[in-house]
């Protein structure tokens, strides 16, 4: 059983027009947390601050295009750029993500390839890193061995002990061209080349722990992204970048954000190179479902592979984000996803 | 408003640094002065990530190998919120923010079908009818007579129920660190 700080339980209110920016304040556990003097108490007034080097997510082109004009910005689209233009951003990122380190430096590409950012405390270390299918993910298979008599229930590993072919995953990438993906929402990663505050329209994470989301107070300044729609005029600003990409509102005075609760965020699958434009509108920035890349698993051991004239043994799954028909047991979990910790997305409007 | 704000910063820049009147610290599992940052102290409950009260440092979570997800609040976009769990210590847990979750697989089949048996190779993609085996065809192993079928159908290798926790995608790595402003 989950323990929930402060015993907490409950509904969540969801933001609606004239909640937003984003009230999720239940009063009876407000007035709880309160009491316990834990979380939140108040939150200080002030800018999220972005220092060199730093990633966040524009959510339109318009986005980008505004962050573009201030210098202050670079798309992460694997550009090559000079050291005395961007000296500290160099001194930041160095050479690590490719060119000369002498007169130029590469920022790292997070479009069609590695756009999802990974957690790391280790220094030095190749940035970059790839989708990968557990090792240990194995299926049971029933094999009929005749010396043995009956059917038999085997997992590959006690297989393997049976001195028969056991099953070794082998994740395939190379038909289908399916990657494992989260669920999530794409957007365009901009790296900060000076220290500067969160440019408006990116989205800006938010780790207040041990919360369950009933804030006693939310600052004007920052947009919980939860699919609400907010005020055309007070926030002009946003809606002059991001307009009606994400949902028109109510069609006059409000539009709506884009929903990334319990999603996870990444650049496009999309190459960048002369950015979205002319449409303005960034592909898979909608929600798209997590799956897993099509893989085969082999059956290795004994004679296997010469009985097949040297081809391997395989089977082949598609991508899948539901289960096949015809199976309608042992599925109860409904997601591929990744080792994650949870944080509030967060709009700078 | 910073405090409590994650950067992910490209680069390493140890365990804190300053960014104008902005103190950052990593998400590395160390423990932060409550005297030292005021702010952080004020939205950061004790015992999260491991024990302690008022008076002892507070302990940051240990972000390594970690995606950032959103907190569900009341969506279904987490679907498994419910059993998300403290990275350490006992809190945060269940559905609160900044608890953890591990990677899964989501379970599937294979179907066993053609490639099972000699012969020209046939590639079987999941969904529809699946061909089955041909019950006749045999492997032989040293000592065994194999065939691939099944009690039930003879059509699939059973769903995954093991090892599914190693799942990743393709990433760029970043240094998280949190604000105290």
């Amino acid at each position: 059983m989950a323990r929930k700080y402060g015993g907490l339980q409950g509904e969540k209110l969801t933001p609606s027009a004239s909640t937003a920016p984003g009230s999720w304040v239940a009063p009876t556990e407000a007035s709880r947390e309160k009491s316990v003097g834990k979380w939140p108490i108040s939150l200080p007034p002030g800018s999220p601050v972005q220092p060199v080097g730093s990633v966040v997510f524009a959510l339109t082109s318009g986005v980008v295009d505004t962050a573009l004009d201030s210098n202050l910005w670079l798309v992460a689209d694997g550009s090559n750029i000079l050291i005395t233009e961007y000296s500290d951003l160099f001194e930041v990122i160095g050479d690590k993500f490719g060119g000369d380190g002498i007169v130029n430096f590469n920022l790292p590409k997070c479009f069609d390839g590695h756009i999802y950012f990974k957690g790391t405390t280790t220094s030095g270390i190749y940035p970059l890193g790839s989708g990968t299918l557990g090792e240990g993910h194995v299926h049971t298979w029933r094999g009929y061995r005749s010396s043995t008599g009956p059917d038999r229930n085997r997992t590959g590993n006690e297989q393997a002990a049976a001195a028969g072919p056991s099953i070794v995953v082998h994740a395939s990438t190379t038909f289908g061209g399916i990657q494992n993906e989260l669920r999530k929402r794409e957007f365009v990663p901009i790296i900060c080349s000076a220290t500067t505050s969160s440019p408006v329209g990116s989205v800006v994470p938010f780790l207040w722990p041990g919360g369950s989301g009933e804030l006693l107070s939310w600052p004007t300044s920052i947009l919980i992204a939860s699919g609400q729609d907010v005020s055309r005029t007070t926030y002009s600003n946003l809606f002059s970048l991001v307009g009606t990409h994400y949902g028109s509102g109510d069609g006059s005075t409000t539009f709506t954000l884009p929903d990334l609760r319990g999603l996870f965020l990444s650049g496009s699958r999309q190459d960048y190179s002369d950015g979205f434009q002319p449409s303005g509108v960034i592909p898979g920035s909608g929600f798209l479902p997590d799956c897993f890349t099509t893989h085969y698993h082999l059956f290795e051991g004994g004679n296997w592979t010469g009985q097949q004239g040297g081809a391997s043994q395989e089977s082949r799954t598609n991508q899948a984000t539901t289960p096949q028909s015809g199976i309608s047991n042992g599925l109860a979990d409904s997601e591929s996803r990744a080792d994650n910790i949870s944080v509030i997305w967060t709009i700078i409007p | 408003m910073a405090t409590g704000q994650i950067v992910l910063l490209l680069s390493d820049q140890g365990e804190s640094f300053s960014a104008g009147t902005v103190k950052l610290y990593q998400l590395n599992g160390q423990s932060v002065s409550r005297v030292d940052s005021p702010n952080l102290s004020n939205i950061w409950p004790s015992g999260l990530y491991g024990a302690g009260d008022e008076t002892t440092p507070m302990h940051m979570p240990n972000t390594d190998g970690l995606y950032l997800r959103g907190f569900a609040f009341n969506s279904d976009n987490d679907p498994e919120k419910a059993t998300r769990f403290a990275l350490s210590g006992i809190a945060p847990s269940g559905n609160q923010i900044g608890s953890y979750q591990g990677a899964q697989v989501l379970p599937h089949i294979h179907v066993s079908g053609s490639q099972f048996v000699p012969g020209p190779r046939q590639q079987q993609h999941g969904g529809g009818e699946p061909a089955g085996p041909r019950e006749n065809q045999t492997f032989t192993q040293t000592n065994a007579v194999v065939r691939f079928t099944s009690e039930t159908n003879g059509r699939f290798m059973e769903v995954s129920t093991e090892d599914t926790d190693i799942f990743d995608v393709d990433h760029t790595k970043v240094f998280y660190y949190i604000c105290d402003s």
